[in-house]
């Protein structure tokens, strides 16, 4: 039983210091991917085009797209720098917050180019209005959540035990 | 206790469902990653161009092949899971650490090892285009190694909750 514990200590130790360096990155990748693509939106003459042409609805919903994966980005740091200080990775809150980065993929899905093309004026000729890919993470993240919520129900078990 | 019993059945069983999905999800990148190797594969022969391309057809073809792999692996730990209902298992842990290796040999191996074996045989690597370190699957291997550590971390937790019953 104690070196039960003791490998318990170890594991949330590692899971600490990991954490809080996914964390670090999750912010620093967050505030890079915003600059970059505020920098190309002004390069591009986004704030300036008018009417409809396939460069403006492709950087209009690149720019939503970009401040969505910003906010999932920020959210996800959130967690991870919630893991380093308590070594706590399956509670009800950290279910919820992955529970939301996957809400947030599977509107990134659809949002950003069903508001591009509002903004432009016209559904025509713009391709797909879905993206595969943010529908399939946003499942996969729902997943996840599911995963962590049974993690937490294990925790609350061993906690009541202790 | 009745509830949170009923509670954790229905979770395992929303684990299973929802594990069979990802599962095919993974068959068909597995599928699409292997498709992209072999089609490379006519790319190899000497009539290229420029010789250097055959080596940088080299370094994609062994990372596309090692995707397929790592994307295979993750398809049968989510059919485990499916099986099961259990994802706190330690054959689960040591798939997402080998996953995560997977990552950090594409990151880190198909580019130099071509460009090494391009110098090797004295073709000119001036224009040796492809990044010899791939940051993304990097992070993604180090994410992978991470997640391993949470699911030991779970894998205990779950051990506990078998001995207590």
């Amino acid at each position: 039983m104690k070196e039960q514990a003791m490998s318990k200590n170890t594991a949330i130790e590692k899971l600490k210091s990991g954490s809080l360096g996914i964390g670090v990155l999750c912010l620093i990748v967050s505030a890079v991917n915003l600059m970059i693509i505020l920098a190309n939106s002004v390069r591009s003459g986004l704030f300036t085009m008018q009417g409809f042409t396939i460069e403006r609805y492709s950087a209009i919903r690149q720019l939503i797209s970009s401040g969505f994966l910003t906010v999932i980005m920020l959210l996800a740091a959130l967690m991870f720098f919630r893991i380093a200080k308590d070594g706590m990775p399956f509670t009800a809150k950290n279910s919820r917050t992955v529970r939301t980065i996957g809400i947030l993929f599977l509107v990134n899905a659809v949002i950003p180019s069903v508001s591009a093309a509002g903004i432009i004026g016209t559904f025509k000729g713009v391709g797909g209005l879905v993206n595969p890919s943010a529908l399939i993470e946003g499942l996969l993240f729902l997943f996840i959540a599911h995963i962590i919520r049974y993690g937490a129900m294990l925790q609350q078990e061993s906690d009541e035990t202790l | 206790m009745k509830q949170s019993a009923t509670d954790k059945n229905t979770i395992i069983r929303r684990l299973r469902t929802g594990s069979i999905g990802i599962c095919v999800f993974y068959f068909l990148l597995t599928i699409f990653y292997a498709e992209r190797g072999i089609g490379m594969l006519p790319n190899l022969k000497p009539e290229a161009e420029l010789e250097i391309y055959r080596y940088e057809t080299i370094s994609q073809t062994v990372t596309y092949f090692l995707m397929a792999a790592a994307m295979l692996l993750a398809a049968i730990l989510f059919l485990q899971i499916a099986r099961k209902g259990m994802p706190f298992q330690d054959q689960h842990v040591r798939t997402v650490c080998i996953i995560g290796v997977l990552f950090l040999i594409i990151a880190v191996i198909p580019a130099p090892a071509a460009l090494l074996l391009a110098k090797l045989n004295g073709v000119d690597t001036a224009m040796f285009l492809s990044p010899l370190i791939s940051i993304s699957a990097l992070l993604e291997g180090f994410l992978m190694l991470f997640i391993a550590q949470i699911l030991h971390y779970g894998t205990m937790l779950q051990l506990e909750s078998d001995e207590t019953l």
